[in-house]
């Protein structure tokens, strides 16, 4: 893991759900900043530091990435196919939180690397336990409490 | 020697003429010697005939008649000469002329006597030897009746003799053995006796050929025994003459020929037998003799050979059998010169054509092979040969067929690919769009349930009561559209994800749903779990679905107040096992029982749910190859079951 407490970098294109889940981290009370792009591409974007995300004192690599597996432009799957190639990227860890609890695309995601799997819950209060398990389980160690 | 008198008393020939007249002579001689000694006694004129009596008798006696005559000439004149006074004259007295003819009477009667005495003696000879001849002959015709009889009566063969009007006047112990009359009850009656009645006409063409002298020879004909039984004989006939050399009657000789008949009869069968067996078999069959030279053929053979059976008898084979290799033309051996050759069987080579009479080819294959008497000398050939066509026409359609099949085989095969490539697509289609509803569906739903709560949680204290239900609805309509789209994402997945079937653990998966699901805890429920649940043929995600879904089912559909009290078990059923899942519940009215696994079937209002669980239960089940089924009753509890396949003893998890 980096050393520099970076930010939580998430992946979703919904608008609501940007916003849950918003919420749902500023009421898990996580310390670090929440960095929210729309999709794979972006993230993509944002860990080679191209385009807007050129200024890597303005855009630190991440401590977490929280990435969807449906998403638009670069699915999940890619992203995690991506990532797992990049010698500087690999050790960031990555979880899935996705609305499918479908047992394959489990499977799927933990062969290509993910660290965590987790379904989008139906309401807010257990969005709020799934980011503070993040943290717990993910966060400790980088994030200073 | 009848008739001709000849003098001389023997049998044997008589003496020749000269000794005859010679004693007659001499005989006179000495009468004349014999006088003249007397002569000193009696005077030279007494008794002068005195010894030419003897001598007549002599000379009759030894010579004959004539010898005799001549002696009585020289006598008479000797007597009369030399003895009669005077002496040397011609006396002319009237007394010797007497004495002389007395003389001349008594010596010519002597010579007859004499003769009449041969004549009667040599008839008594020759009768003697005529008798003596007789008896000979007597003894041996009696000789050779006996002979004759031997044979007749010890003759195999039967023989009868008849008169002239057909009635029977000898029969022999063989003629009795034959026909069963003894010669008594046969003797005296009518040979037709022994006719068959269809054969009566026979008997009057035997008569009519004997009145003419000609004998029948070997009749070969029907005739009756006593017992009534047809019996097969040869019959010879021949006529019987008196010593006239009149025809009185023929002499019938029947020789038993049924033994002959019967040999015949069965040659006749064997023959029938091997001449139909040729004529049914398929292939053609030739037959010649030692040299070579055909004396049978098959209707088959007939019909490729365009020779008819009449026209290629004795004909030589290679003009009727020809045959060419059918790419070279050249003529192929004749395979039955090859045989009386080489001795033994030979095939022919391949693609060899017969040309008929009419120089149509037929393919054939054929073998020859020796016919021998077992041992002996090779006296013939047998060929068989096969029309080729039909064989190598059917090979050709069987190719054809198979080409016709596999290219049959290969559309059939594009267009299953192409089906299954079409379903395939379906189901892609199908799984897309379930993916799509799980997560673009899902998500505004969530949207609305947690932006609803949000509301009702940041709604200050004082607001109206009513929107607090209201917000309060919206989170269970959003909470409750996504269950829904939830169940009805696993029984597509169920429906159409590949699931393949391993053994699993029965047992083990119910206890680790146990300890999964908080509504199955033993906090919330008595659930009692058989030791010895089976190993079954299944998929552990669908069986995990099936049982979480009759359990879950089990702790809910219960009275309030009442703790869910539930027993898993088995029944073993064949290949099959039963597994039952016993509860405490509400139960359910037989009337619903069958709709029970449709989809969206929710049998009560009170109990939250979407109606799709036991769906899911029966389309895994179906999945797996088994059955699902309920017994229940309401207020009683319910036995739901799930027939699943034992896995094989041998094979591991």
């Amino acid at each position: 893991m980096s050393a520099n407490a970076g930010p939580i970098l998430a992946v979703e294109d919904e608008e609501s759900d940007r916003i849950i889940l918003r919420l749902a981290f500023e009421r898990a009370k996580l310390p670090g900043p929440l960095v929210i792009v729309r999709d794979g591409q972006e993230v993509v974007d944002y860990l080679s530091g191209k385009g807007p995300y050129e200024d890597r004192v303005a855009h630190p690599l991440p401590a977490l990435i929280i990435l969807d597996l449906k998403m638009p432009r670069m699915n999940g799957f890619d992203l995690l196919g991506w990532l797992a190639k990049q010698p500087d990227f690999k050790e960031i860890p990555a979880v899935v939180l996705s609305s499918s609890g479908d047992e394959l695309d489990r499977n799927k995601a933990r062969e290509l690397g993910a660290r965590d799997y987790f379904v989008k819950p139906h309401s807010l209060a257990e969005l709020i336990k799934i980011a503070q398990q993040m943290q717990t389980r993910w966060g400790a160690t980088t994030l200073p409490l | 020697m009848h008739g001709n008198i000849k003098p001389n008393g023997h049998n044997s020939d008589p003496p020749p003429a000269w000794a005859r007249y010679g004693v007659a002579i001499a005989t006179v001689v000495l009468g004349y010697f014999g006088r003249q000694l007397l002569t000193p006694g009696i005077g030279p004129t007494a008794l002068p005939f005195i010894f030419f009596f003897p001598a007549v008798a002599i000379a009759a006696w030894y010579g004959g008649g004539r010898p005799g005559m001549l002696a009585v000439a020289l006598s008479a004149f000797a007597a009369h000469w030399f003895f009669s006074a005077p002496i040397h004259t011609f006396s002319r007295s009237r007394y010797d002329i007497l004495a002389l003819v007395a003389f001349l009477l008594a010596s010519l009667l002597i010579v007859g006597a004499i003769q009449a005495m041969h004549l009667a003696r040599r008839r008594l000879v020759n009768e003697i030897a005529e008798r003596k001849r007789a008896e000979a002959e007597l003894v041996k015709a009696q000789q050779t009746a006996s002979h004759l009889a031997a044979v007749v009566e010890h003759s195999g063969d039967a023989i009868v003799t008849k008169n002239l009007n057909g009635i029977v006047q000898t029969w022999n112990p063989s003629a009795e053995r034959l026909f069963g009359y003894r010669a008594e009850e046969i003797v005296g009656k009518h040979v037709t006796l022994l006719f068959p009645p269809d054969r009566l006409n026979e008997e009057d063409h035997i008569m009519g050929r004997l009145r003419h002298g000609q004998p029948v020879e070997r009749l070969q004909t029907i005739r009756i025994a006593k017992d009534g039984s047809s019996i097969p004989v040869s019959v010879s006939v021949s006529p019987l003459k008196n010593p006239q050399g009149e025809i009185v009657g023929a002499s019938k000789i029947i020789h038993d020929i049924s033994e002959i008949v019967a040999a015949r009869e069965a040659l006749e069968r064997e023959k029938e037998l091997l001449a139909t067996t040729l004529a049914s078999i398929g292939d053609a069959v030739i037959i010649t003799d030692a040299n070579g030279q055909i004396t049978f053929l098959n209707a088959e053979a007939e019909r490729l050979t365009k020779w008819s059976h009449a026209e290629a008898v004795g004909q030589p084979l290679p003009r009727v059998f020809r045959i060419v290799n059918e790419e070279t033309r050249a003529v192929v051996e004749n395979p039955v010169e090859k045989v009386l050759r080489l001795g033994q069987v030979v095939g022919l080579a391949n693609h060899t054509v017969l040309i008929a009479k009419d120089e149509t080819e037929t393919p054939i294959d054929d073998s020859a092979a020796p016919i021998r008497r077992s041992g002996g000398p090779l006296f013939g050939v047998v060929l068989v040969f096969r029309d080729f066509t039909e064989r190598k026409n059917a090979e050709e359609a069987l190719r054809e067929a198979q080409r016709k099949l596999s290219l049959h085989a290969a559309e059939l095969e594009a267009t299953v690919a192409d089906r299954t490539a079409r379903l395939q697509e379906t189901v892609n289609d199908l799984q897309s769009f379930s993916y799509s509803i799980a997560h673009d569906m899902r998500a505004p739903l969530r949207a609305m349930g947690t932006f609803a709560q949000l509301v009702k949680d940041e709604m200050p204290a004082g607001a109206a009561l009513d929107t607090r239900t209201y917000c309060e609805r919206i989170i269970l309509g959003a909470a409750r559209l996504d269950n829904l789209i939830k169940d009805a994402l696993i029984y597509t997945k169920a429906a159409l994800q590949e699931s393949p079937l391993r053994p699993v653990d029965l047992l083990q998966l119910i206890r680790g749903l146990l300890e999964t699901y908080p509504n199955l805890y033993a906090a919330a429920a008595d659930i009692d779990v058989e030791e010895n649940l089976p190993l079954v043929l299944g998929n552990e995600s669908l069986l995990t679905q099936c049982f979480s879904n009759l359990l879950g089912n089990a702790v809910k559909f219960v009275a309030p107040g009442v703790r869910p009290n539930v027993r898993v078990l088995s029944e073993a059923k064949d290949d099959f096992a039963r597994i039952w899942v016993e509860d405490n519940g509400i139960g359910i009215p037989e009337h619903a029982q069958s709709r029970l696994f449709g989809m969206f079937e929710k049998l009560d209002n009170q109990y939250e749910g979407t109606g799709i669980g036991l769906a899911i239960v029966r389309k895994v089940v179906e999945r797996m190859g088994g059955r699902v089924g309920v017994e229940s009753a309401p207020g009683r509890g319910s036995r739901f079951w799930v027939e699943l396949r034992v896995a094989p003893r041998n094979e591991n998890r």
